[in-house]
């Protein structure tokens, strides 16, 4: 008898300690990133460990790159007589999205991708430099400064061609499961500076879906 | 140790056992775990910090991940109260870029659907009308630095907030971003897109005097103090907002140049924002916790009951009165443990809030000549009475080309934790 009632006191004794020790693990976990942690090196054209639906680096990589290699099968930009000038600003890209953005993240890697590639078959005119460029010129006219290896070009380039674009979006919500989508289209069209003509135009669209957890709908 | 012993100190051992994992289980709570970080690193930290900011900057890198957005929101609108528009500007950007990261997956988000865990465990978003007052403040230092596409970006993703209200009507509704987003979309000379948002706004606010293209001026005036969260029920499993207190301010209105008084329109009320959007899906689970806890409880309280009734009785047994103390003892223990499951059990509802928000938004565009110009502003109680030691002086200056935002609060709220 006595036996038995050693065993029971035991099992007791037992479980009490499992219980113990779950009710110490159920609030173990301390605040996630108290050491922080070390910067790494991430894919900018692949989704990343943070994202959302709205624009991100593998878009603007994506969309830059399918735009400049469209830009390059266009006869009448690339095989004209004379290399056309082209003028690539974020003044003339307007953003009509939800998304924030810096649009000179889309128009500095299009010119720099398009001037590298070009080749000398475009010709891209810094018109965002342009204030630095007159800047410049004065002092060479006042015989401030020498005249460069190019005394004789007197006017700063004017541009045959500007690429214009807007980026749009449509979002839309499905309040009973919180999923949230937002279609983005991007458009870009070149237009001819002198007659007003659209010359070249391409797009890109993507649509991103996602519910965030329960616990924040 | 004999048995004999062993055997009588059981009714003493094994309820102090049980009791010692009550007490472990209750008495570390997540809610307030802090990082440690050593003073010179704080230091360094705060350094190129204006000082008036450091208590928030301080609580920032204090509270980590899980306080990461409140008290960005925090430290953003301490900032453009005090006129440090850069940690403003950063401070939004990194409050929407965590707003607008999707949580799937994520740890913390788990352990807050659990029955053990609380939800302010989680790692804090804020409520739809704080992400959406979130858009809002970034949007007006979008305005501010005279970028006004991420502004419109922002008053546009603002309403994409609202509209998890469980209710259509109230769906969307949040008047003061369809104003922005339209008045900036005048600024662009978006024709079409003016056109959209003031429709939309007309939906909500039929009387809304609309800007015109000629106003040069847009004044935000903002009043009251933000809306409280409190938990209700049992386990405070529910969340209830309530308006905020000890403030009179209700209306306002504005004179240039000692001229006519004009009222500013009550465009926005954001206590009624936080209160339409009705039922949260998290509030299912954490009925079901509430409702958990207090059945366990109930259940664990008639089990030990039982069991001491058991015990008592085995005394008169006689041979089977070891048995019946045993019986007891398992019963004792299920009812203990059915006690600390509901101890355990977590059903309150988060209640961080965003503590220096308006009570109401008001606007009115303005057409004035450019120049310099003195504003006198009067904030007035529910009956439109003047609160004296509440108005307001300023010099603006209109620019000859671009329009001008002002925008001014009744009383300066400074958020420190305290």
């Amino acid at each position: 008898m006595k036996k038995k009632s050693i065993t029971l006191f035991g099992m007791t004794l037992l479980f009490g300690m499992v219980l113990l020790f779950s009710g110490c693990a159920t609030y173990s976990t301390q605040v996630d990133n108290t050491s922080g942690r070390p910067s790494v090196y991430v894919q900018n054209d692949s989704t990343g460990p943070i994202a959302g639906i709205g624009i991100e680096s593998q878009d603007i990589i994506g969309m830059t790159d399918k735009m400049m290699r469209d830009m390059f099968t266009y006869p009448i930009l690339t095989n004209a007589g004379s290399p056309p000038h082209v003028i690539i600003d974020s003044q003339y890209f307007k953003n009509e999205s939800s998304s924030r953005i810096n649009l000179n993240m889309i128009t500095d890697r299009l010119r720099i991708g398009l001037n590298r590639n070009a080749r000398g078959r475009m010709i891209f005119v810094g018109r965002h430099f342009s204030d630095m460029v007159e800047k410049e010129k004065k002092l060479k006219s006042q015989g401030v400064v020498g005249g460069g290896t190019t005394p004789h070009a007197s006017k700063t380039l004017g541009g045959d061609y500007l690429l214009g674009g807007r980026i749009t979006s449509q979002d839309a919500i499905q309040q009973s499961t919180g999923l949230t989508s937002r279609s983005t289209y991007i458009m870009f069209e070149m237009v001819d500076l002198q007659t007003g003509q659209i010359v070249w135009g391409g797009d890109y669209s993507f649509k991103k879906a996602a519910a965030d957890d329960v616990i924040y709908r | 140790m004999d048995s004999n012993r062993l055997l009588r100190l059981r009714f003493v051992i094994v309820p102090l056992i049980l009791m010692c994992c009550m007490i472990s289980a209750c008495g570390t709570s997540s809610m307030n775990q802090t990082i440690k970080v050593p003073e010179a690193q704080m230091k360094a930290f705060l350094a190129s910090k204006p000082e008036a900011l450091h208590p928030v900057y301080r609580q920032l890198r204090v509270e980590g991940e899980r306080n990461r957005v409140l008290n960005c929101m925090h430290l953003g609108l301490n900032a453009m109260q005090l006129g440090y528009w850069n940690d403003a500007k950063d401070a939004f950007d990194h409050a929407l870029n965590n707003i607008e990261s999707v949580y799937a997956d994520n740890k913390q988000a788990a352990q807050s659907r659990s029955l053990w865990y609380e939800e302010g465990r989680k790692n804090f978003k804020g409520e739809p009308y704080e992400r959406v007052m979130a858009y809002y403040y970034r949007g007006l230092i979008y305005i501010r630095d005279k970028d006004f596409q991420n502004a419109r970006a922002c008053f546009k993703a603002g309403i994409n907030q609202d509209v998890f209200a469980e209710e259509k009507k109230y769906q969307a509704d949040f008047a003061l971003m369809s104003y922005l987003g339209g008045w900036v979309s005048l600024q662009l000379n978006d024709d079409y897109l003016t056109k959209d948002y003031f429709e939309e706004l007309k939906k909500f606010r039929p009387d809304v005097i609309l800007p015109k293209p000629e106003d040069n001026v847009l004044i935000i005036v903002e009043t009251g103090k933000a809306p409280r969260k409190l938990g209700d029920g049992v386990g405070h499993w529910q969340l209830k907002l309530f308006r905020g207190k000890n403030f009179k301010d209700k209306r306002a209105a504005v004179s240039v140049d000692g001229g006519e008084k004009i009222s500013v329109y009550p465009l926005e009320d954001i206590y009624w924002q936080a209160t339409t959007r009705g039922g949260r899906q998290i509030d299912h689970f954490l009925k079901g916790q509430a409702i958990f806890k207090a059945k366990t409880e109930m259940v664990g309280s008639t089990l030990t009951d039982v069991a001491a009734t058991t015990m008592h009785a085995s005394t008169v047994f006689g041979n089977s009165s070891s048995q019946l103390q045993g019986v007891g003892a398992a019963v004792g223990l299920l009812g203990v443990a059915a006690q600390l499951a509901s101890y355990n059990a977590r059903p309150e509802a988060d209640i961080r809030y965003w503590a220096n928000l308006p009570d109401s938004v008001h606007t009115i565009s303005l057409n004035l000549t450019p120049g310099t110009h003195q504003l006198h502003v009067e904030f007035q109680d529910e009956h439109g009475i003047n609160i004296e030691a509440l108005n307001q002086k300023i010099e603006i200056n209109v620019p000859e080309t671009s329009s001008n935002l002002i925008w001014l609060r009744s009383m300066q709220q400074i958020y420190i934790k305290k």
